[in-house]
């Protein structure tokens, strides 16, 4: 994924805790003015990763470079001081003893314009009428834009943003998330954001990594990814689908909803569909008869849950839904059968 | 900043070493076998009085007013650790001057109702008293904070599960309770373990009043080691299971859904009942012997210069000490969670009587003394070595509030700093201490306090001519002129007290989760 127009560059990155492989030969671009997002579970290693880019981790083997400077091999580490990067932590991790102009103002203290700097950065993110307030009296919304105005502060080749919204909920969340994007955009920083939000990484992000156990194990553009994922773990990092049993006889794949192309070697594999892309039908000698266990009324649309064999599958119905125990035919359009490893 | 805190880590061990150096050294055993038992049985039967009254009393205590209303509960809450105050020798002074056979009491009991009875003051159960008075504050304020801490939903669990009230308390509260009880009690053993100026004016033979008098009697480094070795071996224990006991603390518990504990309103019988018992017992841990002595060296005239240069020399070396203390014991928090080891390695010193702590030191002294020549210098030196003694023994001390401080400064914010332009010592000196500002203060005072009561390490290590209160105290008893003893034992009172008082307020107002300072 290596371009020449990379501000960030892993390559072959790895960095293990005793016997626990943390990551595992990580290799990672960040184009120029682009925003990627690092998706994965908890555990899954992807905060690690965005620390060793900070310099807040060592690395065990492979190197990573930012703004075409190696600043991390395993003998040698640039601390995260001297590095152009700036972080925005899960916590914000405001300095509760300063204001908000003061910890704006904390990592330029050094500059001759940084009074100016930091009247600017407080209009672009319209905190003026907070300056002089403290951390601790802000909403989370206000507080994270501090988070990001203090890390824009000092011009960062990159900004690294660590789980930005996971301590906002509901309605704030959304709106927090557009102020940022919009934010980071209207800054032209490149950015890589870490989340386990596969929403927030889709409505964020340019490029996405999905990572799982350690690995990248695919990256992409989130449509992209969203739409062909390679294999199971990095279909399920991108939201809720049905896995059906299928067979690949010359590359061609073959399960109960139908049939689909496929790279992959013979014999057995896995056939997703996303709930939204499977649909009631009437249509004569299509799909499959199954029968309904529940129904839930999510709001949009209703959450049907149905029985194929031993196999409980979910789709999304809108308009009038059955009922819990009718028999109802479902199928699937075949270019929204993935064939997955 | 790692070398630093193995510096500081360093300071605190090596007294301890010289101890054990000293002990095995060439020397002559001045102190019979016999008399190291009899000092020794005598120690442990004083600490285990010490650990049942202390144990009663401040449990009792917390939990009266922790847990219900009544008249003065509020200022209770805080005025019951004010004993912590008074140097415990002071209030030996006191009580043996109040019941002493011609004093003015016990005149006046044979004069007026016609009792000549009295309790014998200088005695084995005399001096447990006096120390229980003077320690039952750490039981007291252990056992507040965990009943404070342990939030009103155990106890409401065990209601709903149908125990009675007082099933609850037993069931639930007292076994929650049994880490923090065991933690104060063993704070209240280790000072009595490290005590010389009350039992010694007692004339109760410790083991600690064994080294002191092996040093100042028969001049024997080794035997002084000799008999500071148990001591050692208990205090490591007794700390050893002072942190076990904080391991099983239950102040974490629940944080976030900490509820606070409805106390319940006794009647008026029960109120005026509860009211005694703390009004009592802060009378009697403060108020009867201190405002006793206060009357008394009222009568007297003080010798106003010699009080007031060793007023100067407390207060002096309360400051050097604290402020080396701090500043080392800051160094070694900053590094503890890279190197916890160093931090254990120091905690060792808190246990160790100051006795104990003086006498390791003596033997590197003599080198460093030998090797000064001028009395200026060597009066430097003399008040270094002082100083020392003082950061080695109390390093722990100020170590637990300042790490206690540090743990309001989230990993985030460090890294937040770091990835801002701060390197290591940066981001301490504009991020972490800053924060923990509060932290920094109270242990300055927990480190004054303590420093300007001590006395055995002082009376040890001083250089020649450099009496502080403590010292000048201890004198005045020594030739039996207590009310003299009164004025300096005021004055160390006056300079701790406000200290205290401001140190307990703030302990008792705090909640969980508010880890500022404390």
């Amino acid at each position: 994924m290596a371009t020449d127009q990379a501000i960030v560059s892993v390559t072959g990155m790895s960095r293990a805790y005793g016997r626990k492989l943390a990551i595992d030969r990580a290799d990672l671009s960040l184009s120029r003015g682009r925003i990627l997002g690092l998706l994965g579970a908890s555990g899954s290693g992807k905060s690690t990763l965005l620390r060793a880019i900070a310099g807040l981790e060592n690395i065990d083997s492979g190197s990573i470079s930012i703004d075409g400077e190696v600043v991390s091999t395993p003998r040698r580490t640039t601390p995260p001081e001297a590095r152009r990067v700036g972080m925005v932590f899960q916590d914000f991790a405001l300095f509760p003893h300063l204001t908000v102009a003061q910890n704006i103002n904390f990592g330029v203290k050094d500059r001759p314009n940084r009074d100016a700097l930091v009247v600017d950065l407080l209009e672009r993110l319209r905190l003026v009428d907070k300056a002089g307030l403290f951390p601790h009296t802000l909403s989370g919304g206000e507080q994270q834009r501090v988070a990001l105005a203090r890390a824009l502060a000092r011009d960062p080749a990159v900004i690294l943003l660590d789980e930005p919204f996971s301590s906002l909920d509901g309605y704030l969340r959304a709106e927090v998330r557009d102020d940022l994007i919009q934010a980071l955009r209207d800054s032209g920083t490149s950015a890589i954001v870490v989340t386990h939000d596969a929403q927030d990484a889709m409505v964020m992000a340019d490029d996405l990594a999905l990572m799982e156990a350690g690995r990248i194990i695919q990256t992409g553009t989130p449509r992209d990814l969203y739409r062909h994922p390679t294999s199971v773990a990095a279909a399920r990092l991108l939201g809720p689908i049905n896995l059906i049993e299928a067979e690949v006889r010359h590359r061609m794949a073959t399960s109960v909803l139908g049939t689909a192309d496929t790279d992959l070697p013979e014999g057995r594999a896995w056939m997703g569909v996303r709930p939204s892309d499977l649909a009631l039908t009437t249509t004569p000698g299509e799909g499959q008869a199954v029968r309904v266990t529940s129904v839930s009324d999510v709001g949009a649309f209703n959450m049907v849950r149905v029985m194929l064999g031993m196999q409980t599958l979910a789709l999304h119905v809108s308009g009038e839904p059955p009922c819990v125990g009718d028999t109802i035919t479902i199928a699937a359009s075949p270019t929204h059968l993935r064939v997955l490893a | 900043m790692r070398l630093l805190a193995w510096l500081a880590a360093a300071v605190a061990i090596a007294p301890l070493i010289g101890v054990v150096a000293a002990a095995f050294g060439e020397g002559r055993a001045d102190i019979a076998a016999s008399d190291l038992v009899r000092y020794a049985l005598t120690s442990v039967a004083l600490a285990l009085m010490v650990a049942v009254a202390t144990a009663v009393l401040g449990s009792v205590s917390a939990w009266l007013v922790v847990m219900h209303r009544f008249p003065g509960r509020s200022v209770f809450a805080w005025a019951l650790a004010l004993p912590l105050a008074a140097p415990v020798f002071a209030l030996a002074y006191g009580y043996s001057d109040l019941f002493d056979v011609a004093g003015d009491l016990r005149t006046w009991m044979r004069t007026v109702p016609g009792i000549d009875w009295g309790p014998q003051i200088r005695s084995l159960p005399g001096a447990a008293f006096v120390l229980s008075m003077a320690f039952y504050p750490y039981v007291y304020l252990t056992v507040r904070a965990a009943l404070v801490n342990q939030s009103s939903q155990a106890i409401e669990a065990a209601r709903s599960l149908g125990c009675s009230p007082t099933q609850a308390l037993l069931r639930v509260g007292l076994p929650l309770l049994r880490p923090a009880l065991a933690a104060g009690v063993a704070l209240a053993v280790m000072e009595t373990l490290a005590d010389y100026g009350a039992v010694q004016f007692l004339s109760v033979q410790t083991l600690t009043t064994g080294v002191v008098r092996s040093w100042f009697v028969y001049g024997s480094l080794e035997s002084a080691a000799r008999l500071a070795l148990p001591l050692l071996a208990t205090a490591a224990v007794l700390l050893w299971f002072e942190r076990l006991s904080r391991r099983g603390r239950t102040d974490e518990v629940a944080r976030a859904r900490w509820r606070p504990i409805q106390p319940t309103q006794l009647s008026a019988g029960r109120g005026a009942l509860a009211f005694g018992f703390c009004a009592g017992l802060l009378t009697l841990g403060l108020f009867l012997p201190v405002g006793w002595m206060a009357v008394n060296a009222i009568d007297i005239d003080p010798d106003v210069r010699r009080l007031a240069i060793a007023a100067s020399h407390s207060l002096g070396l309360a400051l050097g000490g604290a402020i080396t203390t701090v500043v080392l014991a800051t160094c070694l928090a900053l590094s503890a969670e890279r190197m916890p080891i160093a931090a254990r390695i120091s905690s060792l010193g808190y246990a160790t009587p100051g006795a104990v702590m003086a006498i390791g030191l003596l033997a590197p002294a003599s080198i460093v003394w030998q090797g000064v020549p001028g009395a200026v210098s060597g009066l430097g030196v003399g008040l270094m070595l002082l100083i020392y003694a003082y950061a080695a023994r109390l390093m722990a001390a100020a170590l637990e509030p300042i790490e206690a401080g540090l743990t309001r400064v989230t990993p985030s914010m460090v890294a937040a700093a770091r990835t801002l332009g701060r390197g290591e010592i940066g981001a301490a000196l504009s991020v972490r201490l800053p924060i923990a500002y509060g932290a920094l203060l109270t242990a300055t005072l927990v480190v004054f306090i303590d420093v300007v009561k001590e006395l055995p390490a002082t009376l040890i290590l001083r250089p020649f001519n450099v009496d502080t209160l403590a010292v000048i105290a201890d004198n005045y008893a020594r030739d039996e002129r207590l009310p003299n003893a009164g004025w300096p034992s005021l004055m160390i009172i006056a300079l701790t007290l406000p200290a205290v008082i401001w140190l307990t307020r703030k302990i008792t107002r705090s909640r969980p989760g508010d880890t500022n300072g404390h």
